[in-house]
Order: structure tokens, then sequence, then C-alpha cells
């Protein structure tokens, strides 16, 4: 599409406007990171309110401001049921797993989801699995990638070619010096706007904007009779082509919290005495920002025509707005999408960093992973796997790959579908056995590849629609997770009684000197 | 009923959820676990550690 040349040019100005305050807001995140956790974790650097617009900024990416709306574009009203399903399944899954993941995140010095499960169930083999798993998030920062550079082209005429580098430049920016600080020092910013933003769409929706007779009613009255409003379901569709398929996309949503990049944001909060209030707050922005897909049907009803529907919100704004507030949304979007992909950035770097060298290669060989060294060691290769995760993303998307959401989901499901049964029943059951953990997660990434990824690898058809519908595949993974988890365990040996009272038992604090676990006073 | 109106109810329910785990089931479940190991702890070495 061709950018308005005013909309270029107060774009080029907000975009600079952003750089400063993302590379200050880099700065101050690199004064306050001097160690391999500060890196990793920001651990209890955050009060409750940030990192409740943090989390909620990562949890909805590009997918939220640029895909679900294009899929209402297309599809109309249906589409917001899997906007509006996606974050009751992840905030459910949040208020299942966030404040014993903090707990015992502290108290072992965990790192990373990984990590965590490795602690949790006393198992190497565990943090290895879950963390070779996790090295496919690369296709997830890929995503976030080709979106930025759709939204560079879209809003500041700029070549995708040029745009994916120039995003690239942006995170390296920050996130090399600042890490998880860095992170959600920015996704708390980020988030903020994006709630504006958002609200901004909702009223537009709400008043007809664009739209003869100006009303919702009006809206739904310009669509096609198959995007209208009562119209719940299509069988061309495999995300909406049954009432199941809908039901599975919310399950696959819960086990989303098992995603590295969400579940290391609570280690960030500064207490579990402020986990109610970051739940409360969290939950209410992450089930706003979804009604972005609202856009999209307005943008349908306008009858606007796009070549790539993901650039649906961006051109709604031009076609719409006055080009200085056009211009400076679009880099709002850009901001969105950026928000996820840093989250992502840091948490695989972590992979390498911690899980890899610090918790498993060192103690193979003999070492302390707590000693300084290794710990300086881990940071330089947590700065280092950041600028290589980030190059080798955007190298890839060079050509925008056709098959990205197929790449893009072998991570999310395959995560999802292995760790999310052990992660989940682990938090309740303290019965969970470390041989179910490692059945579960083997078992359920096979069922994930047989019904999902090998159809779509093109060796066989596979069933309908979860050869298609990557939540429906994902959310059966997910339970079948669970069942083996719960099933194993019961015919296999518990933990031993100490591990399990330093994991469930009262409040004992973080293992920063990697000693054992020690009581303090209950900060609840 | 249309799809707005599902999603509203949906919507308003799984907040009303949260409001009832935030002041009733997080304690209950934490209190839980806490009960359990801290009544382990006061009784005399199982040697199982």
């Amino acid at each position: 599409m061709a950018a308005n040349q005013t909309v270029v040019t107060w774009g080029w100005g907000f975009l600079i406007a952003y750089f400063v305050l993302i590379g200050a807001l880099g700065y101050v995140a690199y004064r306050k990171t001097s160690t391999q956790d500060d890196y990793a974790t920001a651990r209890g650097g955050f009060g409750f309110l940030a990192l409740a617009f943090a989390y909620a900024a990562t949890t909805a990416s590009g997918s939220t401001f640029m895909g679900i709306p294009a899929l209402a574009y297309a599809e109309g009203f249906k589409a917001g049921y899997y906007a509006m399903i996606y974050p009751i399944g992840i905030y459910l899954g949040v208020l299942l797993v966030a404040r014993i993941t903090k707990k015992v995140g502290d108290r072992f010095g965990s790192q990373s989801v990984p990590d965590f499960l490795g602690d949790r169930f006393q198992s190497p083999l565990v943090r290895l699995l879950a963390a070779s798993i996790g090295l496919f998030l690369i296709f997830y920062i890929m995503a976030q990638i080709t979106a930025a550079g759709f939204v560079f082209e879209s809003i500041l005429g700029v070549d995708y070619g040029l745009g994916i580098w120039i995003a690239g430049g942006l995170l390296l920016l920050y996130l090399t010096a600042g890490g998880s600080y860095a992170d959600i020092l920015t996704d708390a910013v980020q988030g903020a706007i994006m709630v504006a933003i958002t609200v901004l769409i909702v009223f537009m929706f709400v008043t007809g904007w664009g739209v003869d007779g100006g009303s919702m009613s009006a809206v739904n009255a310009a669509l096609e009779p198959s995007m209208q409003w009562d119209t719940h379901l299509s069988s061309d569709n495999a995300t909406f082509s049954s009432w199941w398929a809908i039901f599975l996309l919310f399950i696959a949503h819960i086990g989303f919290t098992a995603l590295p990049h969400l579940g290391n944001k609570f280690f960030a909060i500064k207490s579990t005495q402020y986990m109610k209030k970051f739940l409360t707050i969290t939950a209410v922005i992450g089930m706003t920002l979804p009604l972005m897909f609202l856009g999209g049907v307005l943008a349908a009803a306008q009858g606007i025509q796009v070549q790539n529907p993901d650039s649906v919100i961006p051109v709604l704004f031009v076609q719409n707005l006055h080009p200085i507030v056009a211009a400076f949304l679009g880099v709002a979007i850009l901001s969105a999408i950026i928000s996820t992909a840093d989250g992502i950035i840091i948490s695989m770097s972590q992979i390498f960093a911690n899980d890899l060298y610090r918790k498993t290669y060192v103690p193979w060989k003999g070492g302390d992973p707590e000693g300084e060294a290794v710990n300086q060691r881990a940071l330089w290769i947590s700065r280092i796997a950041t600028v290589v995760i980030t190059v080798v993303a955007v190298a890839a998307v060079i050509t925008p790959p056709e098959f990205l959401a197929i790449l893009l989901w072998v991570g999310i499901g395959g995560i999802i579908a292995s760790t999310g049964g052990p992660y989940l029943v682990g938090t309740f059951w303290e019965n969970t056995s470390k041989t179910a953990a490692i059945t579960a997660m083997v078992v359920a990434f096979s069922v994930y590849f047989v019904i999902h990824l090998g159809p779509q690898a093109g060796l066989y058809e596979g069933w309908y629609p979860y050869n298609e519908n990557p939540f429906a595949a994902s959310g059966i993974g997910f339970i079948v997770s669970c069942v083996v988890t719960l099933a194993v365990s019961r015919f296999t040996e518990p933990l031993p009684d100490g591990h399990l009272n330093d994991v469930f038992g009262t409040d004992r604090g973080a293992r920063a000197d990697g000693g054992r676990p020690e009581p303090i006073e209950s900060d609840d | 009923m249309n799809v707005l109106q599902i999603l509203s109810i949906t919507t308003v329910a799984f907040l009303a959820f949260v409001a009832i785990w935030i002041t009733r089931l997080e304690d209950y479940i934490e209190g839980r676990g806490t009960r359990e190991y801290d009544a382990a702890d006061e009784q005399p070495e199982s040697g199982a550690d």
C-alpha cells in the first residue's frame, strides 16, 4: 500500500521519539543489571502495576494487534471467539500457577520455566527436555519480526527488508544491556500504550465510525451475512468449525502459561504478597487488549480493501484518523509487536545461559552452578545469545516465510503439549512424580506431532480439524499431558518428602547463595 | 444470542471467577500446602529425605 506522506513524516518523528524513550529505559535497566539472575529474571524488581501491564503486553503479541483483526476482517464477529476466549484460557492458567512459580522459583533460584520444572521435579532431564523444546520459540520471534516489517511498510513506507532490520536493531538497543529489567520496563510502557489504542478501537466500533447509521447494529448490518453476529461457526474455517474446536482453543491456552517468556515474568514481582493485585489487574488488562478484533470487524463494515489482511488496523487508522494520530498509532502497534519479541528473546537466551550452560553443563563437569565465575560467564552468554538469536531471527525472515505459522506452532503447541501437564499438575498435586513428568512430556509432544505437525509437514492427511487447527491439536496435547502426568504419578514413586516440603511448605525465601532454603518470616 | 452477547457473558463470568479466586480460593489452596507440610515439619523425622 502507498503510505500517506504526512503519516510517513510524522511516523518517523514518533519512531525516533520511541527509540529515545526505549533507549533511555534500556539504560535505566542496564544500571540495575549486574548479575546473571538480574539479566534472566529481574527477580523481585517490580511492583504489581508495572508487571501487570508488562505481562499483558507480552501475552498480547503481534497476533492480537494484527493477526486477530485480520481474522475478524475476513470472518466477521465469530473471530471474537478466538480473540476473547484465548485470554480466558491464559489468565486462568496464570491464576493456577503464578504464586507457586514465584514462591518455588525464588526459593530454588530458578531462572526460567525449564529451570523451574527441573527444580520442581529434581530432574536435569526435565530441564533439558523443556529447554530443548523451547528452542523452537525462534519461530515465534521470527513471526513477530515479520509482523514488525509489515507495520514499517504500512505506516512508514519503509521497505519490508529494511523494516525487519530496524526492528532487530531496536530490540538489541535495550535488551543486550538491560536483559529482563529492560524487557519488563519497556513492556510496561508499551502495555499502557496498547490499552489506549484498544480503548480507541472500541470507541470507534461502538459509535459505528465511518459506517452509515453510526452504531454497532449499523456495523453488523454492513457486513456480509456469513460475517454478522448471528453466525457463530464456519465449516470452512478449522478454528470455528465446531463448538468443540472453540472449547479446545480455550483448553490449549490454559497451557500457554507454560511458555518460557510468560512464566519467567512471575519471578520479577517484589513479593508473593503483591500477587493478588497483580493477578487482578493483569487479568482485566489481558481481557481488554483482544477487543482489537472489533477493529477488523469495523474495517470490513467500512469496505476497506487491503492487499495484506495483517495490515488492516494500520490501514484503518490511516483512512479514518488524522494523519498525525494514525502515525502515532502505527508506531504504537509496532511497540505491541516488539513487547512480545523482547520477552521471547530474553527467555530463549536463558535456555543457553542458564538451562544448558549453568544448570546442565557446569554440574556435568563437576562445577558449582552458583559460583561467581560461572554466573559472570552465564551473564555474558546471555548477552551474546541475545544478539545471536535476534540476528538469526531477522535474517531468517528476509523473505517472509510461507510456512511461518506452521513453524510457529511447532514451538508454541509443542511447549503447551509437553510441559503444560507437568507444570499445572505439578503445581497442585505434590505426588506428581519425576517419571510422570518425563513420560508426559514425551507422550504429549508425540501426540501433538501425530495429529498436527505430521499432517502440516505433508507426511499424511491426518484428521480434521486437528490437522489444520493448531489450537485444537494443542488442546488435545495439553489434555493428554495432564492425564499422563496424573496417571503415571499413581504408579511411580513420588519425590522425597524433604524436597516436597521445600517446594510446598511455608515460605523460606530465595536461595541466592546456593545453600539449602532457610526459614524466614513469611512475606504474606 | 449473538456473538457479542455470548462473549460479554463469558467475559463477565470469568472476571467474577477471578474475583472469587483472589478473595477465597487462592488463600485456601496456599494454606492447604502450608498446613500439610508445616504439620509434617512438627512430627519426628520420617527418614524419607
